[in-house]
């Protein structure tokens, strides 16, 4: 039997930090070195669960109270039914909902807008084509083209110039866009 | 140029404003309900031969992303009382038909790590295993619910502690991966960690857990292994310190599965949850510490599992007869009939040394047979 008076450990304001600082060191040091660091953590018994055998209900267990993926898309995360990545092309339509929209083709995967005036510029009108080039979703699947016309008097229309940079942003608005959606509908770590 | 630069921001301004909210939360409800039937024969007195039991699960999960990819979210286990890992329903009453919240926390992930903070099993249980197992679980399963298995276990004595805690992760690091996790209170749940509420007892306080796993592959081959150190404070100066350690090692094989843990006890023997963490199980004193291994098979082929497992624990003891040994022997198998649906069978050879009856000051030791038949549902 241990004796009723014991030396003094450290009590739990002291030994926090300890756990802290080692958590962070670790985490420190797979942030730098260049081991390949994943983040994977362990799994839930249930989940173990419904991975092993299933569910009633199909699909990885339990249903959706509200949010999430619907099955059908849970499926069909690839390309399925349309012939460009479907991430990109729902991205490209999504950033260019604003403008009114001429041809979109999901299997050549062209999408072309009509003339658009922004309300702040109406001496100033665009158009935009889009084209998704690959399947797979990648930055330079995508290519926009924007053309430009400004007011030449009356209700004629005059070319103008438009800066790269205009096409590139776009570009990326897309691009992140798409991230978004594929994030979203990634299955849940 | 200027009125260039102008009219471009404004269409790219519209532009980004049409993207709207991107972020995601999804709620999941799940369930998990099974049904037992055992037979039991073992040296108890009024024991019953048969008895059915039930038990049933409900996972919750609400989880959402961010565009960085930083994964946030919650997770709730509800379930009904009278489980061997859960609260104990009292015998005699009906509380087993309660449901309560087991299991409760809320956790942040991504490239940093994860932290994960509420009454949860902490990181020496995630990253640490035992001898495999197939369907109701042989070592794991619910013989205790059964029959008096003493101080049997087969993992350190705060495996199944859920009391409220926050514990790191880091990312999986070319197959390694660390944890640590600090517990103030190590029997205390839910709101009763207000320091109102607290009440000191004969537990332990500022625990600290740390473990570490490695999982590999290697020509068809992967490798399991996994080690554990927790170290706490006494609650009282009667108490044993709180130190446990364990290691663990699984290496599987096309289906197969072979695997063990050895572990070291001192402080709180029995691996009880919700509380008497000093071992008032038996009459006489104990000093406190415990040694233990097991070791077990399982081959796993499609809807079907099959596992063996044998687990001993030897416990100090300076009463009559010296210190003690517990052993379990265990068989068990799972059929999936469809996704889903279950049937398990599991079959238990306990002989116990420190099993009691109630009251006895020297251990009358147990020795059992059990065979027990679960049908499972999940959803």
């Amino acid at each position: 039997m241990p004796s009723i008076s014991k030396p003094q450990r450290p009590t739990g304001l002291g030994r926090f930090p300890l756990v802290v600082l080692a958590g962070t060191a670790l985490a420190v040091l797979g942030g730098c070195s260049g081991i390949q660091s994943t983040p994977e953590y362990p799994k839930d018994e249930m989940e173990r669960q419904y991975e092993q055998y299933g569910s009633l209900l199909g699909g990885e267990g339990g249903f959706n109270l509200f949010g999430g993926p619907r099955r059908r898309e849970n499926t069909d995360q690839g390309s399925a039914g349309i012939g460009v990545n479907s991430y990109l092309w729902r991205a490209s339509l999504d950033t260019l909902a604003f403008m009114p929209v001429v041809s979109a083709d999901p299997f050549g995967g062209v999408i072309l807008t009509d003339w658009y005036s922004p309300a702040d510029t109406p001496n100033e009108r665009f158009k935009v084509n889009v084209y998704i080039l690959d399947r797979q979703l990648r930055a330079d699947g995508i290519r926009v083209a924007v053309f430009r016309q400004q007011r030449a008097g009356g209700t004629e229309w005059r070319d103008s110039a438009v800066t790269p940079e205009t096409q590139r942003q776009l570009e990326d608005a897309i691009l992140t866009r798409a991230r978004q959606l594929r994030l979203a509908s990634a299955p849940q770590s | 140029m200027k009125k260039i630069l102008l009219g471009t921001a404004a269409l790219l301004g519209t532009a980004v404003m049409a993207q709207g909210a991107a972020a995601q939360v999804t709620v999941k409800f799940g369930g998990d309900i099974r049904f037992d039937a055992a037979w039991v024969d073992d040296d108890q007195p009024n024991s019953k031969d048969i008895n059915f039991q039930q038990e049933v699960r409900f996972p919750i999960t609400a989880e959402g992303k961010t565009d960085n990819g930083l994964t946030y979210g919650a997770f709730v286990r509800l379930r009904n009382t009278g489980s061997n890992h859960g609260a104990s329903s009292t015998a005699g009453t009906t509380n087993g038909e309660n449901i309560y919240a087991e299991r409760k926390y809320i956790y942040v992930g991504g490239g940093f790590g994860r932290l994960e903070m509420g009454d949860e099993y902490g990181a020496v249980t995630k990253l640490t295993g035992f001898a495999p197992a197939v369907g109701i679980g042989q070592l794991d399963g619910n013989y205790e619910n059964f029959t008096n298995s003493g101080l049997f276990q087969y993992v350190p004595s705060n495996y199944f502690n859920r009391a409220t805690k926050i514990t790191y992760y880091s990312p999986n690091l070319a197959g390694f991966q660390v944890g640590a996790g600090y517990t103030p209170e190590y029997d205390q749940t839910g709101d009763n960690n207000s320091l109102l509420r607290r009440v000191p007892g004969t537990s332990y306080n500022d625990v600290v857990e740390l473990a570490a796993s490695y999982k590999g592959e290697f020509g068809g081959a992967t490798v399991n292994l996994g080690g554990g150190y927790t170290f706490g404070d006494e609650d009282t100066a009667i108490q044993e310190e709180m130190r446990l350690w364990n290691v663990s090692a699984a290496v599987g094989f096309g289906g197969f599965t072979v695997g063990g843990t050895y572990f070291d006890n001192k402080g709180p023997l029995v691996n009880d949850p919700s509380p008497n963490s000093y071992p008032t199980l038996l009459g006489a004193p104990l000093t406190g510490e415990q040694t233990g291994w097991n070791a077990g098979v399982s081959y796993k082929n499609g809807p079907i599992g099959v596992a063996a497992a044998y687990g001993r624990t030897e416990s100090e003891f300076t009463g009559t007869g010296g210190d003690l040994e517990d052993t379990v022997w265990s068989v068990g198998a799972v059929y999936t009939v469809a996704p889903g649906l279950n049937v398990m069978v599991d079959g238990y050879f306990v002989d116990s040394e420190s099993a009691n009856t109630a009251g006895a000051v020297i251990p009358a030791g147990n020795d059992a047979t059990i065979v027990m038949l679960r049908t499972q549902l999940l959803f």
